[in-house]
C-alpha cells in the first residue's frame, strides 16, 4: 500500500499536531494497538516497539482515532490550518 | 474587515452559526433572508475546504430551498445513471437504471464537489446578508449558567462572540457539544470512516467508460467484496474530469478486525470490474470523513438553553443520504431561532419547536422508520455477504453454458438459490441492504 503517495497529493497548511497520546503508559499494556488500523492516513507507527504519532504527517482530520481509544485526544487544527479539500 | 488574529469590528450577533458546511450554511442562509444578525464561522481558509461527501446533491430538496439552482451553482454532471454493483472477489452482478427524463429541468441529481459547492452556498448566505468568518474556529461554548451564550473564537478572529442563539452545526465529529457536556462522547458503533480517492481523467474517456454524452453522469452503488466481506458500502461517482471512488467501514469494525481502509480502497480500485474505469487516472486527493450512521436510536439531545444541534452533529444521517437532512434541520433550526427572537426569548422550552418541526418532517420521520436497519445491518454482517456471493452465483450459473437443457439448468439454478433462502426473503433483504446505501 502506497499510502505515502496518497497523502502526498493532499494540500495541506502547517498545524500544531491534532492527536495527542494522553497517557504513553498505558500503550505499552495496550494490547489492540487499534490505533495502527483505523487512522486512514497511517500517522501512528510502532518504533522500538513503541506505538508512536507521526506528528509531521498529514492528519485527514476524520476524528476515527478518538472513537477507538480514550487514550487519544484529538482536536481540529486551529482556524485556517490543517488539510484543506481543493476537491472535496 | 477582520485581520490575522484581529478584534473583529462586532462581538455580539443575534445568531452564531458554528460551521459552513450544508447545515450551518443553510442556517444561516433562511437567518438572513429573514433580516436576522447572523454570523457563520467556519474553521477551514474556506467554505468546503473540510467536506467532502460521494458527490450528490439532490435536486428536490434543494430547489425548495434554493430554486433554480442548478443554474448558478458548481454542479458537475447531471445524474441520469444509477446502478449497484453487487461484488465478489472476481465478479459482480450490475444493477441499474438510467432514464433521460433525469436530464431535464427538474432533474434528480447531480455530482457535486463539496470544495466548490459549499463555497458556492455560503456565498449564497453572505449575499442575503450573513456574515461569514472563515478560517475562524469556534475553540469552545461560553456558557451564563446554564445558558449557551456565544463561543470564544480564534483564527482570522480571536474573541468572545456573543450571541442570542447558538447553531451548532459542527459536522461529524460534535466536538464541542461533548467538550462542553451538552451531549455524551460520540461511540465508535455508531460511525463508519470513508475513504474517498479523486481520479483525474479527460472528460471524453470518462464519457466513453461510462457511455454517457456530454454532461450526463453516473453513480455505481457498491455493495460486497470492495469492504472485503465486511459490511460497508462504498461509490463510484462521475464528474466533469473526475471519478471519485469511496469506501467506508463502521470504526468499531476497522478496530475489532484490525483492518486499515487504506488497504481496502486499494484492493477495490484493483477489482476486475473497476479497474478498467479507473485506469490511467491520475490521483489528486485522497480524503478521509466519517458518517455518523447510529441512525434514528443514536440521535442525542438536539435543544439546549439558548443552543441547537443540526446536521451530522445531531446524527441526522439516514443510511449514507445526508445532505438533504442536514440542510433541512438547518431550516428548520433557522424558522424556530425567528420564532424565538420575535419572543424575545431563548430557553430549551422556546426552541424545543425546533425539534418539533424535525418530527413533523421526512427527517425524523424517515429516521424513525428506518431506526431498525443499522441494528439489522450490523447483527447479520454474514447475511448480506452470503446473499450477494449467491446472486452472483445464480448469476454465473445463468450466464455459464451448460451440457444440460434449459429447463434442467433452470431447475439446478433454483435449486442453488431457493436452498439457500427463500427467494422473497432474499429480495426482501437485499432491497433494505439498498435502500441503506442508495
Ligand atoms: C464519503 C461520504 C459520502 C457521502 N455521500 C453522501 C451522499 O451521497 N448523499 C448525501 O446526502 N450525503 C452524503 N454524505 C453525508 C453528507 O456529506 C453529510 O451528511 C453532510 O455534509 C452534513 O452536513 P453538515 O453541515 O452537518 O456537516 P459538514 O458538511 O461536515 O460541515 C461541518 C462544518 O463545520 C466546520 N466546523 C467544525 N467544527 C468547527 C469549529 N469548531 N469552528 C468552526 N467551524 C467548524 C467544518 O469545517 C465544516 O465545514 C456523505 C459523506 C461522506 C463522508
Ligand atoms: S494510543 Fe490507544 S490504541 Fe494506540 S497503542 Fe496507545 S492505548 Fe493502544
Ligand atoms: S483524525 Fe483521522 S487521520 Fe488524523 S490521526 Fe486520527 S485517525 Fe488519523
Amino acid at each position: 500500500m502506497n499510502l505515502q503517495k496518497q497523502v502526498v497529493v493532499d494540500c495541506y497548511h502547517f498545524s500544531e499536531p491534532c492527536v495527542e497520546i494522553v497517557a504513553e503508559k498505558e500503550c505499552d499494556s495496550c494490547r489492540d494497538y487499534v490505533c495502527l488500523y483505523v487512522c486512514p492516513a497511517g500517522l501512528f507507527d510502532v518504533q522500538n516497539g513503541e506505538v508512536v504519532f507521526n506528528s509531521s504527517g498529514i492528519c485527514l482530520e476524520c476524528g476515527a482515532c478518538r472513537l477507538v481509544c480514550d487514550n487519544i485526544r484529538f482536536r481540529y487544527p486551529a482556524g485556517g490550518q490543517g488539510v484543506i479539500h481543493r476537491f472535496g | 474587515m477582520e485581520k490575522k488574529g484581529g478584534k473583529p469590528e462586532k462581538t455580539k450577533f443575534q445568531v452564531l452559526v458554528i460551521g459552513a458546511g450544508a447545515a450551518g450554511t443553510t442556517a444561516a442562509y433562511f437567518l438572513a433572508k429573514a433580516g436576522v444578525d447572523v454570523l457563520l464561522l467556519e474553521r477551514g481558509p474556506y467554505p468546503g475546504s473540510k467536506n467532502m461527501s460521494g458527490g450528490a446533491v439532490y435536486s428536490l430538496p434543494t430547489r425548495e430551498l434554493v430554486p433554480d439552482f442548478w443554474l448558478e451553482a458548481p454542479v458537475e454532471r447531471v445524474l441520469v445513471d444509477q446502478q449497484y454493483w453487487l461484488m465478489t472477489e472476481t465478479s459482480a452482478v450490475k444493477l441499474g437504471f438510467s432514464s433521460v427524463d433525469f436530464d431535464n429541468p427538474p432533474y434528480n441529481k447531480f455530482s457535486v464537489l463539496r470544495a466548490a459547492f459549499d463555497r458556492w452556498y455560503a456565498s449564497k448566505a453572505v449575499e442575503a446578508g450573513a456574515k461569514l468568518w472563515s478560517g475562524c474556529k469556534a475553540e469552545s461554548l461560553l456558557f451564563d449558567g446554564r445558558q449557551v451564550i456565544g463561543a470564544r473564537v480564534s483564527g482570522t478572529v480571536n474573541d468572545d462572540i456573543l450571541a442570542d442563539i447558538t447553531i451548532l452545526a459542527e459536522g461529524a465529529n460534535p466536538l464541542l457539544a461533548e467538550q462542553a457536556g451538552l451531549i455524551k462522547k460520540a461511540e465508535a458503533k455508531n460511525y463508519s470512516l470513508y475513504v474517498k480517492q479523486l481520479f483525474h481523467l479527460p472528460e471524453n474517456l470518462i464519457n466513453e467508460r461510462f457511455h454517457l454524452k456530454g454532461r450526463q453522469g453516473s453513480v455505481i452503488g457498491l455493495l460486497g467484496d470492495n469492504t472485503a466481506g465486511l459490511i460497508g458500502t462504498g461509490s463510484i461517482y462521475t464528474f466533469r474530469e473526475h471519478i471519485g471512488i469511496n469506501t467506508g467501514i463502521s470504526v468499531k469494525t476497522l478496530a475489532e478486525k484490525k483492518v486499515n481502509l487504506s488497504d481496502i480502497i486499494d484492493r477495490v480500485n484493483h477489482h476486475p470490474a473497476i479497474d478498467p474505469l479507473l485506469r490511467e487516472g491520475t490521483l489528486v486527493e485522497y480524503l478521509a470523513h466519517m458518517i455518523p450512521e447510529g441512525g434514528f436510536n443514536a440521535i442525542p439531545s438536539m435543544v439546549f438553553n439558548g443552543a441547537v444541534i443540526i446536521g451530522d452533529a445531531a446524527g441526522l444521517v439516514n443510511g449514507t443520504h445526508g445532505l438533504s437532512l442536514a440542510m433541512y434541520s438547518g431550516k428548520y433550526a433557522a424558522d424556530t431561532a425567528v420564532e424565538a427572537l420575535e419572543k424575545g426569548k431563548y430557553s430549551r422550552k422556546v426552541l424545543k419547536a425546533y425539534r418539533d418541526r424535525l418530527e413533523n418532517s421526512f427527517v425524523l420521520k424517515d429516521l424513525r422508520d428506518n431506526r431498525k436497519v443499522p441494528a439489522l445491518y450490523s447483527e447479520n454482517p454474514k447475511l448480506y455477504e452470503d446473499y450477494i456471493k449467491l446472486v452472483n452465483q445464480v448469476a454465473f450459473e445463468v450466464a455459464a453454458v451448460f451440457p444440460v437443457s434449459r429447463r434442467e439448468k433452470r431447475k439446478l439454478i433454483e435449486s442453488r438459490a431457493f436452498n439457500a433462502k427463500s427467494a422473497g426473503k432474499m429480495l426482501l433483504d437485499l432491497y433494505k441492504v439498498i435502500k441503506v446505501i442508495r
